[in-house]
């Protein structure tokens, strides 16, 4: 056993491709650095695991596994030809900590690097779970809006897209009227829109609505290829959210503005783009995480939103993952001996949130 | 010599005065082969040591008392002396507490760690279970040929599993009891079943998927069978009247079409059926895309290939529940839909 870990020691784990469109077969199992330019290009408001930034600060590097799934997701994304069919939809589904976020990051990097228009919602569940402001809807009968935090997601979707926001050709299609002062011409950037919508925020939720409209035209029309990117789907779907608007009616998801944008948004109704979706068992409540697998997450009512999908199973660590992780944990001298990894493989099931907490004595 | 050296010694011993005392003292003396005068040995006689008396310690009782002798001998066990060719259904005729003397078998029964299993006698574990003995094969043959008087030949064209259950699909299950008790009347002798396969009955879908919502968890699947047990009345003969009433009723409400039917919406439905669902409404709009028209493609893709093997993924994925075989199969057909990559 001892010669297998030293065989595995030996092991050149790191790949110095700097473009995830050239990683290939012969990268897999190996880690990457995640540049800090990109990082706070697209990751500055949110994208990023807890986990996996306390271990960029630990170990004042931020290096990234690259694993099979990652490769069969942006090896669909590379080989997308036909750009007049409906935009496909990608689904991740596994188990809690197994590594679904991080293969979001990378296909995001990607998106990055092919120039992509990225719409990606980092983590729905914050939306439900800790909302800031709750209140009616002004134009929506019976909906409720999150003003904050759609406020707080347009600004990430500015920074995320600051690049395309500068292009001339991202107008407005219609006139929009907010309120009987306030309105929106046509034609106008959608740069503008978005500032609106974070100035006034009491708009916002209707301004992320048009703008799924707008990015949805403009993706069919050809300006923009889009990227539309979203982490813990299966939270639109569950049967509570916190969410207490003044007369404190129960608000489920479906009330909620910002999830009726969304599931529109992933429909195939609209080309020229590519949808990825992570589907997470701690998105749902606590009496339903027994199982990952897709439709047990979504219920009949979320698969039938997102039906036909591909769907690509996140799984646990194997063998040389293992063990390049643990070989990435020895030389930061996070773990102290290279000895005991059978018992540690035991005990989190492989699972790499799991091993790092495990090697972290937390 | 030292005969009072070992005497001495000898005093030291646990042992207080008894005849074997003076006996071993004897010996010893002997043994020494010192001295033979009788003047010594009388000596020896009169000055007998003192015997130290702890209160408490040294038992008072001189003797254990000996136990009572048995005041008859009893006999060898039965078996010992059963001829090997007697007739055992005569020693043996009815159901009866295993015997440890009259069965001729060397039976253990029970578990010890460091010794052989228990024997047959006095074994309480050979008592509790339930034996088998008076229901040897020759009981059963001279059983049989006491009631063949009673049989009446077996009808023709009835020999196989097959023609008995085409000739007679139901099945009539009941008991008699016979007890040595002052009443002749069981209470358990009312109880009915009757077992038929529900492929003998002639029913289409929705009578068929009534009958089931009907009968419930008195169908299983597995074997196909019916099983109907009735017991609210107090004769047979009206339970059984009874088990057949239910049954015709149950058929022929099966068959009647309630004008309240009409309300079964998709959820109720006991499978799952692609076009009734959204997936298709949905798969035909990104088949039609990018017009909004959905009425030429649906007859477009009839027979479609790609169509049938979705569909049945979809399909699969909720009747037979998710796993990772029915996710082997959506994905490939999703790929092939969705980017046009054929896997196998």
């Amino acid at each position: 056993m001892k010669l297998l870990y030293t065989v595995y020691y030996k092991l050149q784990s790191r790949c110095e491709i700097a473009l995830r469109t050239k990683h290939s077969k012969q990268d897999l199992y190996k880690f990457y650095t995640l540049p800090d330019e990109v990082r706070s290009a697209i990751f500055e408001l949110g994208g990023i695991t807890r986990v996996f930034n306390e271990q960029t600060q630990i170990f004042n590097e931020s290096s990234i596994l690259i694993r099979n799934c990652m490769l069969e997701l942006v090896g669909y994304l590379k080989s997308m030809t036909n750009f007049d069919r409906p935009s496909p939809r990608f689904v991740l589904y596994g188990e809690h900590g197994v590594g679904k976020s991080m293969a979001l990051v990378y296909a995001l990097q990607y998106a990055h690097e092919n120039n992509y228009l990225l719409v990606h919602i980092p983590w729905v569940l914050r939306w439900f779970a800790y909302p800031k402001e709750v209140s009616h809807s002004l134009t929506k009968e019976g909906m409720v809006d999150l003003n904050i935090d759609a406020a707080m997601w347009l600004r990430h979707f500015q920074k995320q897209n600051t690049k395309w926001l500068e292009d001339p050709r991202l107008t407005t299609s219609q006139e929009y009227v907010w309120s009987p002062r306030e309105k929106s011409e046509a034609n106008i950037p959608l740069a503008a829109l978005i500032e609106h919508g974070i100035t006034r925020v009491k708009y916002a939720s209707d301004v992320v609505d048009v703008l799924f409209t707008e990015i949805k035209k403009l993706s069919t029309e050809g300006v923009c290829r889009t990227f539309v990117c979203v982490d813990g789907y299966n939270s639109f779907f569950a049967e509570k959210t916190n969410c207490k608007p003044e007369d404190k009616s129960k608000v489920l998801p479906s009330r909620v503005t910002l999830t009726r944008s969304v599931i529109n948004l992933v429909q195939s109704d609209w080309n020229n783009g590519a949808i990825v979706l992570a589907l997470s068992p701690r998105a749902n409540l606590p009496d339903r995480r027994e199982s990952h697998l897709p439709l047990y997450m979504l219920k009949k009512a979320g698969f039938e939103s997102i039906d036909p999908f591909v769907p690509i199973h996140v799984p646990e660590l194997n063998d040389e993952e293992f063990h390049n992780l643990l070989n990435l944990y020895e030389s930061k001298k996070w773990l102290q001996t290279s000895e005991g990894r059978e018992e540690i493989a035991f005990l989190t099931k492989r699972v790499p949130q799991k091993m790092y907490e495990f090697c972290s004595f937390k | 010599m030292n005969v009072a050296k070992l005497l001495k010694f000898s005093r030291c011993s646990p042992l207080h005065f008894s005849p074997s005392y003076s006996h071993s003292s004897f010996r010893l003396q002997h043994a020494t082969g010192t001295s033979s005068n009788p003047q010594e040995a009388d000596k020896f006689q009169e000055d007998e040591f003192r015997v130290f008396v702890i209160p408490g310690k040294n038992s008072v009782t001189e003797k254990r008392q000996e136990r009572r002798k048995l005041k008859f001998k009893a006999q060898p066990p039965r078996y010992l002396k059963m001829p090997v060719d007697q007739d055992w259904t005569s020693v043996w005729p009815g159901p009866r507490t295993f015997h440890p003397a009259v069965v001729p078998l060397p039976l253990r029964q029970g578990y010890d760690k460091k010794r052989v299993a228990q024997g047959k006698f006095g074994n309480a574990e050979l008592m509790k279970v339930p034996n088998f003995l008076h229901l040897t094969p020759p009981a059963i043959k001279k059983h049989c040929d006491a009631i063949r008087k009673f049989c009446t030949p077996w009808p023709q064209g009835l020999e196989t599993e097959m023609q008995m259950e085409k000739h007679f699909p139901i099945t009539v299950i009941t008991s008699d009891y016979c007890h040595s008790s002052p009443t002749i009347r069981d209470i358990k002798a009312r109880i009915v079943t009757i077992k038929l396969k529900l492929s003998t009955l002639e029913l289409d879908d929705h009578a068929r998927d009534k009958f089931l919502r009907l009968v419930g968890d008195r169908y299983n699947p597995k074997t196909d069978v019916l099983t109907i047990v009735t017991d609210r009345c107090p004769m047979k003969k009206q339970n059984y009247d009874y088990c057949m009433y239910v049954l015709t009723a149950l058929f022929h409400e099966s068959w009647t079409f309630e004008e309240w039917e009409k309300e079964k919406s998709t959820l109720d439905m006991e499978y799952y059926e692609w076009k009734d669902h959204p997936s298709y409404q949905t798969y035909l709009k990104l088949k039609a895309y990018p017009s909004q028209d959905t009425s030429n493609i649906e007859q477009e893709i009839g027979q479609d290939p790609l169509t049938q093997k979705y569909s049945k993924a979809v399909t699969d994925l909720f009747n037979q529940g998710e796993d990772v075989y029915t996710l082997a199969r959506y994905k490939e057909a999703t790929l092939e839909l969705l980017l046009g990559q054929k896997t196998s």
